[in-house]
């Protein structure tokens, strides 16, 4: 099975409906009619090549074996960056900083990132609306209600979870026992069972004694 | 495919044999009594894969703003929806088949998605067709050529209006590579494939007739070396899934 034309398909099909859902989508793509972008992330195997009209199509690069410069699909402005650097692309005023900090390369028109993060970062999508739409406007209320009150809870359980974890780190070293410790540890059942042998005679006798007695 | 014994003026069709000067509009009947169920039959045939395939060949197709396609036995205009977002306002993009058909369920599904702007429909044989020379960046024919009565005749013919440095990609049934995978697939298209022709289009028999015209269409090889005797140049081909589908791809220089 084609595995990146599935990938490219998925992802492009995500994220045009998601750009559907904003009433301007189509005049928010407009700076960047007949652009394409390419985005290498280092964290996955292969770029993806990002082409706008008045919706995107993803378009992917044919296995290295057999591509020559020929098959790789054009584009004016390449990108690469990992993954975690993404999610600092929405501001496009940090594109520059983040060049100039080595953590983005790029060749080509930097305008098409910038639009492309401006369009990230604009889009403007009534997530509440949408969804009243499939369920109907009272479920939908209900439904972020609950959900704000579950980010709510989720970032409680978050910062609970890390401050065990920090405290667990401290703690962490008593989870290998020292030298002494074992020694103490050793010393400690020997002299256990040493109590347990006397209980045990202990029992005999009385247990001896009972039966004479009877 | 054997040759022997076959006498000059008939072709094959599906596995029967015809008069060539009849398969053209046995083909026709086909894709007319198919057409408007078209696009269900080829998701549920298989299972969706093709549009994996056409993505593949959309991926090689290094097609650009402003160029040139020909969508060839285009249909119902399934690459030619991405070609004319690729190739913007600038650009062309035109679908021609001969089947008149088949070119009305494609236009009316285009408009419906609102791709009017660049694309053009032309009713065309692939033998002959009527364009200037050296006129297109990109010819692409996907699932059409085994379609074709004469085509070697069709490959010259797409040559021909081809631009020098354009490529042609021909995406087609073709050979399973393996044994025991090409006989689950023939009973799959000989047995599954007509009864689910049968049930969702109601036409076994056209159904069966695909089966049997992906039987009878050239393998990997001798595709290759059809597209070599045409003219095209660096032609090569890429399997998708184990050989079911080949991409071939050539230029012209
Ligand atoms: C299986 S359909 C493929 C449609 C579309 N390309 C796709 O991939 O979904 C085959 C098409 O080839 C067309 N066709 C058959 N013989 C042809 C010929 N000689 N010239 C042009 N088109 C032809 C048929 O009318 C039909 O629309």
């Amino acid at each position: 099975m084609p595995a990146k034309q599935l990938a490219g398909g998925a992802i492009e099909a995500l994220l045009n409906t998601i750009i559907k859902l904003d009433p301007i989508s189509a005049k928010r793509l407009q700076p960047l009619q007949d652009k394409r972008l390419k985005v290498s992330i280092k964290e996955l195997p292969w770029p993806l090549t990002f082409a706008f009209s008045d919706r995107v199509d993803v378009l992917t690069q044919v296995d290295a074996a057999q591509s020559t410069n020929k098959l790789e699909p054009s584009a004016d402005c390449h990108i690469s960056l990992q993954m975690g650097t993404l999610s600092e692309l929405k501001d496009s005023s940090q594109i520059t900083r983040l060049i100039q900090e080595k953590r983005l390369d790029l060749e080509g028109d930097i305008h098409v990132a910038q639009h492309f993060s401006t369009l990230v970062k604009d889009l403007n999508i009534d997530w509440e609306e949408h969804l009243s739409r499939y369920v109907g406007d009272v479920a939908a209320h209900q439904f972020f209600l609950m959900a704000e009150k579950a980010k709510v809870r989720l970032s409680h359980g978050l910062q609970h979870i890390s401050t065990m974890l920090k405290e667990g780190a401290i703690e962490e070293k008593k989870l290998i026992p020292h030298a002494v410790e074992i020694e103490q540890f050793v010393s400690d059942i020997s002299s256990l069972r040493g109590q347990v042998g006397r209980l045990e005679a202990r029992i005999e006798h009385l247990v001896n004694q009972a039966k004479t007695q009877n | 495919m054997n040759n022997e014994n076959i006498p000059e003026n008939t072709t094959h069709f599906g596995f029967k044999q015809v008069e060539k000067t009849d398969k053209a509009s046995m083909v026709a009947e086909v894709f007319h009594s198919v057409a408007d169920k078209y696009d269900v039959m080829n998701d549920v045939m298989s299972l969706g894969i093709h549009r994996l395939w056409k993505r593949y060949a959309i991926d090689c197709s290094g097609i650009r703003p402003g160029q040139k396609v020909l969508d060839l036995a285009g249909g119902t205009g399934d690459l030619a929806a991405k070609f004319s977002r690729l190739t913007g306002p600038k650009g062309q993009v035109i679908v021609a088949d001969i089947n008149a058909s088949m070119l009305q369920v494609g236009r009316d599904r285009l408009r419906d998605k609102g791709i009017v702007g660049n694309v053009e429909w032309v009713q065309a044989d692939a033998e002959h067709l009527p364009f200037p020379e050296n006129h297109f960046d990109l010819v692409t024919i996907a699932f059409g050529l085994r379609n074709v009565t004469d085509k070697d005749q069709a490959l010259r013919s797409m040559y021909r209006v081809l631009k020098p440095g354009g490529r042609l990609l021909v995406l087609e049934f073709s050979k399973p590579e393996s044994e025991t995978f090409s006989k689950i697939y023939d009973w799959y298209s000989f047995n599954l494939l007509p009864n689910m022709g049968k049930v969702i289009a109601n036409d076994a028999e056209s159904y069966q007739y695909l089966a049997e015209s992906i039987r009878m269409h050239p393998d990997q090889e001798t595709l290759k070396s059809m597209m070599d005797s045409a003219g095209f140049e660096q032609t090569s081909y890429h399997n998708l899934t184990g050989g079911i589908v080949a991409l071939h791809r050539g230029f012209k220089f």
